[in-house]
């Protein structure tokens, strides 16, 4: 294939002349991508003997379980959010503490047993 | 050597005996897809060692993955959803992308292109191919190297297909120019 033909084939490969495939094929057929010699082999190998597999399973799993804490205590929270503010009215500093109608005495009598 | 009855097997039988932990049948996968990853692979990264382990780990994740795959589509484009992801993901880690400006790719031919003897097919295509942007890069790879449809490359890339259309056309105008300047 000479080289003008070839930047032909480059610049129309990308437009609609593409949508049957066929400049790919052509394209393909003087410029060939493929792995060593091996490849399987290889990937058979890394797979069996180095564990890789495992790290990506669990990697996989723990990204599952963390994206699954992660809603269920995002909405145990605007639960939590909603039922103080149906409580008490507000969401003050007071309210999430739940001292909001304490006074100091009854604090100190609760938390001795006094 | 693959079995010639895993050569004539489909894709879906391949996964299920793989699950039931047939090596041969995940080899049989490798084999068959192989070249398809490599024109991705090799497209994005150029030919490297480099592409090489990256070629290897696509397919170790798919490997971990295969239990995932529903079916829903071809296995082929699970396969290149992972490739493209894996390249991208591998380009942003590194920060090295091979990314080139017109001048210095000019340079380089005025260098290397002196003799028709020495012209080469694919060092052409890997040299416009490095000169793009990893975002237009990657639609040409689909498009040119793997012969897929706006609408394929669409759904691989997870881009609508007006995104994929526009991104073809600009780069298609680079190249264009590019090769125009490099007659």
């Amino acid at each position: 294939m000479n080289n003008v033909k070839l930047k032909n084939l480059i610049v129309n490969s990308l437009g609609k002349d593409n949508d049957d495939g066929k400049i790919t094929s052509e394209l393909l057929a003087e410029i060939d991508y493929d792995f060593d010699k091996g490849f399987e082999e290889n990937v058979l190998a890394k797979i069996f003997n180095t564990g890789k597999v495992i790290r990506y399973e669990f990697d996989r799993r723990l990204k599952f379980a963390f994206r699954s804490v992660s809603i269920a205590t995002a909405a145990a929270v605007i639960l939590l959010m909603i039922s103080i503010f149906l409580q008490e009215g507000n969401l003050s500093i007071d309210s999430l503490l739940g001292v909001g109608d304490g006074y100091s005495e009854s604090m100190v009598s609760l938390l001795t047993g006094d | 050597m693959i079995n010639e009855a895993y050569t004539e097997s489909t894709d879906e039988t391949l996964v299920k005996a793989s699950l039931k932990g047939d090596r041969k049948a995940f080899e049989a996968i490798v084999s068959r897809h192989r070249k398809m990853v490599a024109r991705t692979v090799k497209g994005m990264l150029g030919d490297s060692a480099f592409a090489e382990d990256i070629g290897q780990d696509v397919f170790i994740k798919l490997y971990g993955s295969l239990s995932d795959f529903r079916g829903d589509a071809k296995l082929s484009t699970y396969i290149q959803k992972i490739a493209v992801n894996m390249t991208l993901n591998e380009l942003k880690r590194r920060k090295r992308f091979t990314y080139k400006t017109e001048s210095e790719l000019h340079e380089y031919d005025i260098a290397g292109d002196d003799a028709e003897s020495r012209y080469d097919a694919k060092a052409t295509v890997d040299r416009v191919l490095k000169m793009l942007e990893p975002k237009f890069r990657t639609v040409v790879v689909m498009r040119m190297l793997q012969g897929y449809s706006v609408k394929e490359t669409a759904a691989i890339l997870e881009l609508p297909a007006g995104t994929v259309l526009s991104r073809l056309s600009r780069a298609q105008e680079q190249l264009r120019k590019y090769l125009k300047n490099n007659e």
